[in-house]
């Protein structure tokens, strides 16, 4: 059903991470980018649509800090496109960095933990799990549970944090959104649904994990998708809160999962080396089938991404390689 | 980056260094007796008290450099002596060895098994140096009140850090290639089948479950390749049963293992990004400090020193490197990207070519070969 194209490269290897692969998909810009971490630096690839155009940059990662010498390192990349903005964001071990969209300046800086503090224990709180709601709210997990949200303006560096959400218990692994519904998980496997109301937050619904980290999340017309550490997918309906589907879907850990908004496309990879593709149905049942899978040789996923709204082609990124994948529909 | 993987790294690499060193030793004939006393020497140095104690403190990981020095001098914390060509080798084997062991591993949980491996291996070794034992023993304790009660995520971000350790290091290496483990771009095999990591289920099984929470329906899906459940869980008990291989000693079988990297290969595994080079590590300076102290009290005892060779000879050496020159050369021409716009890599580079110039002529040297003058 797909076959697989001529990959990009890009200028630094892939770091084993989950979700290490932003996709920013402008088709009416003519512009298609790609955003993989590498330890300290993120590899930016920007392509034409007919890819007759290839650019590579790249983003360095400094920590303003002036008690510890440690290399930096990211733990995430994404370009958020909120109504108003579009800007990429960089989580850290210390801290969450807010970079204008083509990477050209930081805009931001938020640190995390204890930046007095020189005990390495008491200063680790990473940023992980990057989403959006509403209009303006930009939202990001962290180590302690906690959830970050900060007002983003149409224009310039004037970015405040408006509120921290507590309710996770364990670092926070990923978030995602739609519409109003922002939802949540962590490394006990706990998925939290919370609601935007006017311009406040509020937890809705709390969906008790079983101890396997839910590493990667992503919610379409009111399904949520949960893959797991054990190889598992769950599927739950946003709605109630209540477990729809399971699927036995890896034999590792799985490290993205992205919904093709159109077509209802559900694309997972894991560190088994495949990249599976699924349909949802939505409905009082929300319903999972499968349609497509292929391993890619000897290559640990860590990332994965659609191209296309309608699935049309998806992306793949592996640890310790500097290929970027890619699928197209025959 | 989890602050806790520092022992393991040092651990498990220690632990290979001395599954080699133990094969080199008896490959080289040198006497029981003394072959015992080197490695008896080294893990005690390795194993010490407060520098053990130091690791486990929260911090993270040294940079490459930096846990390469460590090394450097741990081989030399007894009356053995490797020349700089031999000490490559044997920290590429070293590296390359866990770092198989880690890609390969089931689950994020498996490390601590194979590390487990690797001290049970080590105290096999121990026979008649009761005083190292006890030391062996008090990483072990440390190691269980470390990392026995860990959650699955904080597995998964050692795990990680650990990969990220070994990023872009793609040495190939004889014993892997024989055994298909490993394919000739440097990359280790990925199994497609085999044993399931503890507690997965096997894949291809879909189940819908209705408004009160039975299941609907059970539906299969082609998941390709054939997996057997595992039967039991790896135990962190002091003698209890690892279940896992990895970390286990793979030179009991006796064979030479040979490393294969080109000038092309190694430029590329020694380019440390210019933010790692960059950033002077306090906490592994002073470490070494302590290192340095704990084998300097050592080295008064040492009389006749013992060199150790990880070459069978050098021209099987120069044949392996010729014989694979050129498939590399193709293999890898793709991914070699040296970027001259950055001013710190050129000196870098020019640093690691003087050090490949050193290591040219040092497989042209007499020494090599008189391994055994001195034993």
């Amino acid at each position: 059903m797909f076959r697989r194209e001529k990959p990009l490269a890009l200028k630094s290897s892939a770091s084993a991470l989950a979700n290490n692969l932003s996709a920013l998909i402008t088709p009416e810009k003519d512009s298609l980018n790609y955003a993989v971490v590498h330890k300290a630096v993120v590899n930016i690839i920007s392509s034409t649509t007919d890819g007759s155009s290839v650019t590579n940059k790249q983003v360095i990662c400094k920590e303003p800090s002036a008690t510890h010498q440690t290399t930096p390192m990211i733990l995430q990349c994404k370009w958020i496109q909120l109504p108003v903005r579009t800007v990429l964001v960089l989580t850290t071990l210390r801290g969450i960095q807010i970079y204008e969209y083509d990477g050209s300046a930081m805009i931001y800086f938020h640190a995390l933990g204890n930046v007095h503090s020189s005990e390495a224990s008491e200063y680790g709180n990473f940023g992980r799990g990057i989403s959006c709601v509403g209009d303006n709210f930009l939202c990001v997990g962290t180590q302690l549970g906690e959830i970050a949200v900060f007002d983003i303006p149409q224009k310039g560096p004037n970015i405040n944090m408006k509120e921290s959400l507590t309710g996770h218990k364990y670092p926070v692994c990923d978030l995602a959104s739609e519409r109003n519904t922002l939802i949540s998980s962590d490394e006990q496997g706990s998925i939290i649904l919370w609601s935007l109301n006017d311009t406040s937050i509020r937890q809705r619904q709390f969906i008790q994990g079983s101890g396997d980290p839910c590493s990667c999340l992503c919610i379409w017309k009111d399904i949520i998708v949960g893959g797991f550490g054990n190889g598992q997918l769950k599927v739950y309906s946003a709605k109630t809160g209540r477990l729809a589907a399971l699927v036995n879907a890896h034999v590792r850990w799985i490290n993205a999962l992205d919904i093709a908004s159109e077509s209802g496309e559900l694309l997972s990879v894991s560190d088994d080396t495949y990249a599976r593709i699924w349909k949802l149905k939505a409905g009082e049942n929300p319903e999972i089938e499968f349609s497509f899978g292929e391993s890619v040789t000897d290559l640990q996923l860590c990332g994965g991404q659609f191209v296309h709204k309608a699935g049309m082609g998806f992306c793949v990124t592996g640890y310790d390689s500097s290929d970027l994948v890619f699928y197209l529909r025959n | 980056m989890s602050f806790k993987t520092l022992p393991l790294l040092f651990i498990n690499l220690g632990g290979e260094m001395i599954y080699i060193l133990d094969q080199r030793l008896r490959a080289q004939n040198i006497a029981d007796e003394k072959a015992k006393k080197v490695l008896h020497d080294i893990i005690a140095t390795m194993y010490h008290k407060r520098f053990m104690e130091e690791l486990f403190k929260p911090q993270p990981l040294y940079s490459k450099k930096a846990m390469r020095t460590v090394f450097d001098r741990l081989a030399h914390a007894s009356i053995m002596r490797l020349n700089a060509a031999s000490m490559d080798k044997l920290y590429d084997l070293m590296t390359m060895a866990f770092k198989f062991q880690v890609s390969l591993s089931l689950r994020p949980k498996d490390i601590i098994l194979t590390t487990l491996n690797h001290i049970d291996a080590i105290k096999s070794l121990l026979d008649g140096a009761p005083q190292v034992q006890q030391q062996v023993d008090h990483v072990y304790r440390l190691l269980i009140e470390t990392f026995g009660s860990l959650s699955l995520g904080e597995f998964q971000l050692i795990r990680q850090t650990l990969l990220n350790f070994f990023q872009d290091m793609h040495i190939r290496v004889s014993i892997f290639l024989k055994d298909k483990v490993q394919s000739s771009n440097g990359r280790f095999v990925l199994p497609d089948s085999g044993t399931l990591p503890w507690k997965t289920e096997s894949p291809g099984t879909i189940r819908l479950y209705d408004a009160s929470g039975n299941v609907r329906n059970t539906s299969q899906f082609p998941a390709n390749g054939n997996f057997v459940p595992a039967l039991q869980e790896g135990s962190f008990d002091i003698k209890g049963s690892r279940v896992t291989k990895l970390g286990t000693n793979m030179y009991s079988v006796v064979r030479t293992v040979e490393t294969i990297s080109s000038g092309v290969q190694r430029r590329q595994a020694n380019v440390v990004s210019d933010i790692e080079s960059n950033t002077p590590d306090p906490l592994a300076k002073a470490q070494l400090d302590l290192l340095s102290t704990l084998i300097g009290g050592r080295k008064s005892a040492s009389k006749q020193e013992i060199r150790l060779n990880l070459f069978n000879n050098d021209q099987e050496e120069d044949d392996a490197a010729e014989a694979t020159m050129k498939p590399i050369e193709m293999a890898e021409s793709k991914v070699v990207k040296i970027d001259a716009s950055k001013k710190q890599r050129g000196a870098e580079l020019n640093k690691i070519m003087g050090e490949l110039n050193v290591q040219d002529s040092a497989s042209h040297d007499d020494d090599l070969l008189d391994l055994m003058d001195s034993a």
